[in-house]
């Protein structure tokens, strides 16, 4: 991850101190900062607000505000861009999650379309309770070291960073507060389907339609995905919706390589997603987005006969969307 | 939770819900995608690669058409872009040429600069490349006529044509996007090509800077 690495060296150099950094002079490799990372730091401002509870555990909250004009990009960047990278350097009891990303935005970037943030980003790292047989010394107040890196972009594109140390319990998070819920996406509502509809060539990749079903959406509804290696969809989005009485529906063809979701899984610590971890947004106008997320397990991608058999045309396979509230 | 603390973030919510939409019109993108999917535009993987003319810095033409027989990769620069200096500086770059003529001697690697505004500057580029001890030929690309053929969208933004001269990798320079850039894509194509197989994966989403086509 290489926006990430920038301060790994000096992130250890100053692990025990209490302090508070702006910029950091070094790279991982102790190299000097080339002319291609520098700079750019005052184009964002990041906030290290506190720790948050929410349905996952503990998360630190992260703001990164860019000057009015320019623009950060979501987890995934749309056609042009790169996602901000977040490296946290907690207590010897803690390890880092994943990160989740307040609602995006469509941005036109040109004649590209991008995905981000024109005004604050807003994010979400998990800590985890980590398995280290080692105790924070308790004379030492619980630091937090928040390491950012990020692309931003107006008619051209800085690369900026920051560093923060903060004294965070984050094992004694609050639940988190309303206002700070409602800039992220809503779970995704009970009745959320996912079917995979298509054929392939012996042995070959899925070549199909991915439909996502999601109540409560109208057809001004658009779907934004952050979809791993493995998928290639057609075009990068938005997809726009046709409704029914279930909800919105969205269909985006693509082509799965099953040898790739293998790859993607092996390099993904996360037990959780050694599927094919489905992510993404339903935007909505005039109400709170809907997240999509769906991890379809490996088990289901092997025996699905529209996958590696050329069935044609293919039973529609139903993966049904874990159990959500449906939205308030 | 009392419902009355729930007003003031759901008005906030969907008023900044309603404002995002009102500024943000529907993209062309979406609109096209009601009711069923639809290609993108670009070049397609599969397909033979779109036919080009482009001079170098000293003003030589080069056509797609007179590397047939070798493996020819493209890859949209500007020197501008943060990203793209990134892979270049690093060294990235100039190890993804060395890896793929270890595997085959004769690829060939053609930089191309789409950004309007390096139009009359034709030997940056190319004196760019020299500096970072880079292994190709740059090419200059200020109408953008190469970049729209192929649907080149960032810097980087890389393409892999076989030795027929079909488009058998588009997409990004690496893995990055997944979390660790361990994973050159370029090599990845042109080792599966060398070796009679379909590069895997043969398209993945680009990452960087917008390309600054003319206007």
């Amino acid at each position: 991850m290489r926006l990430a690495l920038f301060g790994s060296a000096l992130r250890v150099a100053i692990g025990t101190a209490v302090a508070t950094a702006a910029a950091r002079p070094l790279f991982a490799s102790g190299a000097p900062r080339t002319a291609a990372e520098s700079g750019a730091g005052g184009r964002v401002t990041m906030r290290v607000d506190r720790t948050w509870r929410d349905a996952d555990g503990p998360a630190v909250l992260i703001e990164l505000t860019p000057q009015p004009g320019w623009h950060l990009s979501w987890s995934n960047p749309g056609e042009v861009g790169q996602p901000p990278r977040v490296q946290l350097t907690l207590p010897p009891t803690w390890k880092q999650g994943a990160t989740r990303f307040g609602t995006p935005k469509v941005i036109r970037e040109g004649a590209a379309t991008a995905f981000g943030f024109d005004g604050t980003c807003s994010l979400l790292v998990s800590v985890e309770p980590a398995v280290t047989g080692i105790e924070s010394p308790p004379t030492l107040p619980p630091l937090v070291t928040v390491d950012a890196s990020w692309l931003v972009c107006q008619e051209k594109c800085e690369r900026g960073s920051a560093l923060e140390i903060k004294a965070m319990d984050v094992g004694k998070a609050q639940p988190m507060d309303a206002a700070v819920e409602a800039r992220f996406p809503a779970p995704m509502p009970s009745g959320s389907t996912l079917r995979l509809m298509g054929s392939d060539g012996t042995g070959g990749p899925f070549e199909g339609v991915m439909e996502f079903t999601v109540p409560g959406v109208d057809a001004q509804g658009l779907l934004l995905l952050d979809l791993p290696s493995a998928v290639a969809p057609s075009s990068t989005g938005p997809f726009g919706a046709t409704t029914s009485d279930g909800g919105a529906s969205f269909k985006v063809s693509a082509t799965i390589r099953p040898a790739d979701i293998e790859i993607d899984a092996g390099q993904r610590p996360d037990p959780a997603a050694s599927g094919l971890r489905i992510h993404g947004v339903v935007l909505r106008a005039g109400n709170r987005a809907l997240a999509v997320d769906f991890n379809v397990p490996m088990s289901a991608l092997r025996t699905n006969p529209s996958i590696g058999v050329p069935v044609t045309p293919s039973r529609p396979v139903d993966l049904a969307a874990p159990p959500q509230e449906p939205t308030p | 939770m009392k419902p009355s603390s729930l007003i003031l973030p759901v008005a906030t919510a969907v008023f900044a819900a309603v404002l995002s939409f009102s500024v943000l019109p529907v993209p062309a993108a979406a609109q096209s995608q009601q009711g069923g999917p639809t290609r993108s535009s670009g070049a397609k993987v599969g397909e033979t690669a779109p036919a080009f003319t482009l001079k170098d810095a000293s003003g030589k033409e080069h056509s797609l058409a007179d590397y047939k027989g070798k493996i020819v990769v493209l890859e949209w620069m500007n020197e501008g872009c943060p990203v793209c200096r990134g892979v270049m500086e690093d060294g990235l770059v100039a190890k993804m040429v060395a890896d793929s003529k270890k595997v085959d001697a004769d690829v060939v690697f053609l930089f191309i600069n789409s950004t309007a505004k390096d139009a009359d500057r034709p030997e940056k580029s190319a004196k760019y490349l020299e500096k970072h001890k880079i292994n190709g030929t740059a090419l200059i690309d200020g109408e953008g006529t190469a970049g729209h053929l192929f649907g080149a969208k960032t810097t980087p933004h890389c393409f892999v044509i076989d030795a027929k001269g079909t488009l058998a990798y588009a997409g990004a320079f690496d893995n990055e996007k997944e979390g660790d850039a361990n994973v050159n894509y370029v090599v990845s194509a042109v080792t599966a090509i060398k070796a009679g197989k379909t590069p895997s994966p043969a398209k993945t989403q680009s990452y960087g800077c917008g390309i600054k086509y003319k206007k």
